[in-house]
């Protein structure tokens, strides 16, 4: 599904990331997790098409990525809702900008707030929700697009305990409903073993390891004990990591 | 809402009563023929406004809502542009901070002399007056909208004119319509400085002729007319608010 070869990111004469090869099979959750400024948000915005890379080459779908896909949701940590639409028209205007007839967006604006449950807040407008039902909003606006290749940047970081848990358990379950690719910025270990299948460590601009994931979508995995060791696992890494850095 | 109404309601009945007490208080005390009753201003106002007020009044509104309505526009556009391309903003910037501190009021003799004795001079010079601070206000709303934003609407794949419809626009509406509000004053302000030359119909004019007639009540009727008319102004950028930046009212409620 994502294949990056070699690239090079900067922002002027900073070089944020370099070198940097990734594969991500279709179908699959990819975490990426690092310290802040890694270059983890960056890799995710190179993969979204919206920052160009100065040298390497992004394949999705073995086609070069040279322009935002149609195809490639991104949800990021401050929801990225437009404040001046209601959550109806949040959802809906991406719809009518890629000329979906008006029935058709009333089918897919409707059903995706039904499943995300947050049909009765269809009239509001985001500053009037809580963090979790605007981070809701942000998932139902890149699903009613129906995305092949799902990207978040930090989706729950800035919610309480128990409403990231709860977004975090929906993200799961979106993502076993639909088939799609899903790659995912945290800085959270537990949310990188949760939601990853595999789990990319970065530092620097670099990727120093890839870790494969085995507890991935075993049942009721918060109680069970590989859970906490593959957290541990991941920690261990990222400790070594800073040390080396 | 419908408390909301009657509260606002409330509070202009209470201003309104408040300036008429003043007026009054002023007109016993000073005891001059300059400032006549309210009573008698008000009976005045009602028996000229259809035949002569009216007349010199559209004159004036039409000249504010267009220069309103041309520095909005141009400002905006100017601004938008500004607050997008770094290359613009190092360009025009600088000219704004150098023409803006200037008294272009004294310009209206020019004006006359290059566009004639026509509306065009007056409009022209309310424009120059207020156009820097609709191309400010957009430029820096422009600049204020958050790079994650911006990103996340980019993601949704729009094209540049639906960038500018959905994120741009809205975003820096809230902001044109203080700037309005602001400006309002100043325009008001300009126009009755340039209606006291080459015309014969609009609110400066009426008034300051009437003082030169010594004619104080209708002076006065004119004040009225023209302090009710920037009151309705308010209003309806009060009404457009409403309409347009609905999410500004509502976050403002929660």
């Amino acid at each position: 599904m994502i294949n990056v070869r070699n690239i090079d990111v900067k922002y002027g004469s900073e070089t944020a990331l370099a070198g940097l090869s990734l594969n991500v099979e279709r179908n699959s959750t990819c975490a990426i997790i690092g310290p802040s400024g890694c270059g983890k948000t960056t890799l995710l915005y190179a993969l979204a098409g919206i920052l160009k890379t100065s040298s390497g080459r992004i394949e999705i779908n073995g086609s070069e990525l040279s322009h935002i896909r149609p195809n490639t949701g991104l949800i990021l940590q401050n929801y990225g809702l437009l404040p001046w639409k209601t959550v109806w028209n949040n959802l809906a205007f991406p719809l009518k900008t890629r000329s979906v007839s008006k029935t058709e967006i009333r089918e897919r604006v409707g059903s995706t707030l039904d499943i995300l449950g947050i049909g009765e807040f269809s009239k509001k407008y985001p500053d009037e929700l809580s963090g979790g039902q605007k981070q809701r909003v942000a998932i139902a606006r890149s699903l009613v697009l129906k995305p092949d290749l799902l990207l978040m940047d930090e989706a729950s970081s800035a919610l309480d305990a128990i409403t990231k848990e709860q977004i975090q358990d929906l993200i799961l379950d979106i993502y076993k409903k639909n088939k799609m690719t899903l790659v995912f910025v945290t800085h959270n270990i537990e949310e990188a073993v949760f939601l990853g299948q595999k789990i990319v460590v970065m530092n620097s601009g670099e990727i120093s390891k890839t870790i494969h994931n085995p507890c991935f979508e075993l049942e009721n995995l918060r109680t069970r004990i590989e859970f906490y060791q593959m957290c541990l696992e991941v920690r261990k890494v990222l400790d070594e990591d800073n040390e080396k850095f | 809402m419908k408390i909301m109404k009657s509260f606002k309601l409330t509070k202009t009945l209470y201003s309104f009563i408040f300036v008429l007490i003043f007026w009054y208080l002023l007109h016993i005390s000073v005891k001059t023929a300059a400032i006549p009753s309210p009573y008698e201003t008000i009976v005045n106002f009602v028996e000229i406004f259809p035949q002569k007020l009216s007349l010199h009044l559209g004159a004036s509104m039409g000249r504010v809502f267009l220069a309103l309505g041309i520095s909005i526009v141009l400002g905006s556009m100017i601004g938008i542009w500004t607050g997008i391309s770094p290359k613009a903003d190092s360009m025009i910037s600088p000219l704004v901070y150098l023409l803006y501190p200037i008294p272009k009021i004294a310009f209206l003799p020019i004006l006359m002399i290059l566009f004639g004795l026509g509306d065009l001079p007056k409009i022209l010079l309310i424009v120059i007056i207020i156009i820097f601070q609709f191309t400010m206000a957009a430029r820096d709303g422009v600049k204020e909208i958050p790079r994650e934003l911006t990103y996340s609407v980019k993601s949704l794949g729009l094209t540049k004119p639906q960038m500018y419809l959905h994120l741009v626009i809205p975003a820096i509406l809230p902001k044109i319509i203080t700037t309005a509000r602001i400006s309002l004053g100043a325009a008001v302000s300009v126009l009755f400085f340039a209606e006291n030359f080459a015309t014969t119909y609009g609110i400066g004019y009426f008034i300051m002729n009437q003082w030169a007639m010594v004619n104080y009540k209708e002076m006065f009727s004119g004040i009225l007319a023209l302090s009710l008319a920037g009151f309705v102004i308010f209003l309806i950028i009060d009404l457009i608010e409403n309409i347009v930046c609905k999410w500004v009212q509502q976050g403002r409620q929660e």
